[in-house]
């Protein structure tokens, strides 16, 4: 009862100050940032007051990124840029930057997304915002079409397994050996097209590597790809954590283009 | 029972001798945020077997000092400790600006004149607390990088004021104490870049500046992308030998009693980077330029390749450097090195 009669007594004093609270962040609030609680994107409403998409890459990964003999930027990711800058109604402008200077230069608003095959990590830098994966990336088996597609890590086991030395493919396998219980008998050769060499002779009877170096093998009529990755790793796009509308439209445009076959035909043209 | 503390369950032990054939072998290992102790131990241990006495290690000032004068060790110490007992000369590179010493929305390697003071401070005092076990300490890094300098145009005179600072405060906490000079990157940047400045006339500046007065060694970054080790140096190339030029600049500034230490450098073996080498090309390129190190370069104290393990994968190109996996599983070019220190036949490299 005591706490209620206070209460009444003091409940018009509360109102009038929070109304002066009030008014004071109106006028203040455009030096303070508050974006976020506004529900304000700077860097999407940049994108759409200059009517240009800054993506920001290094352009020496072919095929996603890579720049042609005129200098203009190519590859998946370019044509990935330029299908996201058309359903926004904008142009693109890439920033080619080595790739470790990527997440600082976004941070310091040096573009506005990153869009060069950057692989997904757990351990998100502060201040960066993930896209949904795009892509997936990762180790696949190529056999010979009368022995069938390998499906999976185990069909490995015992088994004679080409790979470029030193490659992703020959750690993977070694490491199975060593910790996973495979007995792979691994054939380390000097490149990958010996490696395939051997497949086709006869002398191996899977290789194993990147997928994207896999692709011109498996369109060899001998040869098949095994229909799923042995190791799966993300692609994504980067942008500010705090650009919240833009990363909400980012992902609602991967989506589309997921479901309308825009990814699956960029795979196509460039894997 | 429960009043007796527990027992460190991994110590560095006596000191091990490095064996090799050739002393300027080095590596660039990435401990700094390697946490597990027995992993760091492991990671040296190797360095130590494959015939490398020289390791570059980063200690990040923001780690060690979270305030203003309050310094805390145990991280390094372990780290250096390790270092030591497996023995292995450490090169300790010092920047990464703590908050508490820039402004707001700036990034960790921005630091204006104000903060000069508190870095060689920092400096002093690493110098101090690791005297006897840390003898050589590299002074910031690539600062002709816009990145590096927290986003600014390069500038090499403001960076000789800083190295002074450090130099001064280095000498006074241990006048033994060897100071490097940063290494630079490697890079075509014309001054005015928005992004970076090439490093032969960054170099310059710094000596026009009076540099030469305030480093003992100049710390270097050598890089052969897609070239072999023997590629001639060239003003308009970026390649292993550029360092030569490097080393140019500081004859005819009258530098030239001064050693050079390459602190980062190799090739990388990543399948779609275009400035990357096959995995074979990698390590016969690897050898030729520890070879180089030993038989030519005179004027290199050592040559520590990037990197040698990350504690978990990096899932870029930059995995294409290491020689060892984070699972230690090590590289085809690991057990080469190993072999070419220890005078081994070869099991891939055909010689």
């Amino acid at each position: 009862m005591a706490k209620r009669s206070l209460w009444s007594r003091w409940w018009p004093l509360a109102l009038a100050l929070a109304v002066v609270a009030y008014a004071l962040l109106q006028v203040v609030g455009g030096s303070l940032d508050l974006r976020l609680r506004l529900g304000r994107d700077e860097v999407w409403e940049g994108i759409q007051s200059r009517g240009v998409l800054r993506v920001g890459m290094e352009a020496s990964y072919p095929p996603f990124e890579f720049a042609d003999e005129n200098g203009a930027v190519q590859g998946f990711d370019a044509d990935l840029a330029h299908a996201l800058a058309e359903r926004w109604n904008v142009e693109v402008q890439f920033v080619d930057l080595h790739f470790d200077g990527l997440v600082e230069a976004l941070l310091a608003e040096k573009f506005d997304l990153i869009i060069s095959a950057l692989p997904y990590e757990e351990r998100l830098p502060r201040g960066v915002g993930y896209s949904r994966p795009y892509l997936y990336l990762g180790l696949q088996a190529i056999s010979r079409v009368d022995d069938g597609a390998i499906a999976g890590r185990e069909e490995l086991n015992e088994r004679r397994v080409a790979v470029e030395l030193g490659s992703e493919a020959h750690q993977y396998l070694r490491l199975q050996n060593r910790d996973h219980g495979l007995a792979v008998e691994i054939l380390a050769e000097r490149t990958l097209e010996q490696a395939i060499d051997a497949l086709k002779q006869g002398q191996a009877d899977a290789v194993l590597c990147d997928r994207v170096e896999a692709a011109p093998f498996i369109q060899d009529e001998g040869l098949v790809g095994s229909q799923a990755l042995l190791t799966a790793e993300p692609v994504v796009i980067a942008a500010a954590r705090d650009a919240s509308t833009l990363l909400s439209e980012l992902n609602a445009a991967l989506r589309e283009m997921e479901n309308d076959g825009t990814l699956a035909r960029l795979e196509r043209r460039w894997f | 029972m429960l009043s007796v503390p527990p027992q460190r369950l991994v110590v560095p032990g006596p000191r091990r001798e490095v064996e090799t054939l050739n002393p300027k072998m080095g590596v660039h290992t990435r401990l700094t945020d390697e946490v597990e102790e027995w992993k760091i131990q492991q990671t040296l241990a190797l360095v130590r077997q494959m015939g490398a006495p020289w390791v570059v290690e980063y200690f990040p000032w923001a780690y060690y000092e979270p305030s203003p004068g309050r310094y805390e060790w145990g991280h390094a110490d372990v780290v250096v400790d390790h270092a030591v007992a497996q023995g292995l000369t450490v090169l300790a590179r010092i920047d990464y600006v703590p908050e508490w010493a820039r402004p707001e929305d700036t990034t960790t390697r921005y630091l204006d004149e104000d903060g000069y003071d508190a870095y060689a401070a920092f400096v002093g005092a690493f110098v101090e607390h690791f005297a006897g076990r840390v003898q050589h300490v590299i002074i910031w890094n690539e600062p002709n990088l816009s990145f590096e300098w927290g986003y600014r145009q390069p500038d090499p005179e403001a960076y000789t004021e800083l190295l002074r600072r450090a130099y001064q405060s280095a000498k006074e906490a241990d006048p033994n104490i060897v100071v490097l000079a940063a290494g630079l990157a490697p890079t075509l940047a014309p001054v005015g870049d928005p992004w970076g400045m090439n490093e032969l006339i960054y170099l310059q500046r710094m000596y026009d500046a009076d540099a030469g007065r305030w480093f003992d060694g100049l710390a270097a970054h050598s890089y052969g992308l897609s070239f072999g080790a023997d590629e001639p140096p060239a003003q308009d190339r970026l390649n292993w030998r550029r360092v030569e030029l490097l080393r140019d600049v500081m004859v005819a500034n009258g530098d030239a009693a001064k050693q050079v230490y390459v602190t980062e450098g190799g090739w990388n073996d990543h399948p779609r980077w275009t400035k990357a080498v096959s995995s074979y090309d990698r390590i016969q390129n690897t050898v030729d330029a520890y070879e180089m190190a030993l038989h030519t370069w005179d004027w290199c104290a050592a040559l520590c390749v990037w990197a040698f393990r990350y504690p978990w994968p990096a899932r870029s190109f930059q995995d294409g450097f290491t020689l060892v996996t984070p699972e230690f599983v090590p590289k085809p070019i690991y057990s080469e090195l190993a072999r070419y220190a220890q005078g081994e036949p070869f099991e891939y490299l055909e010689r």
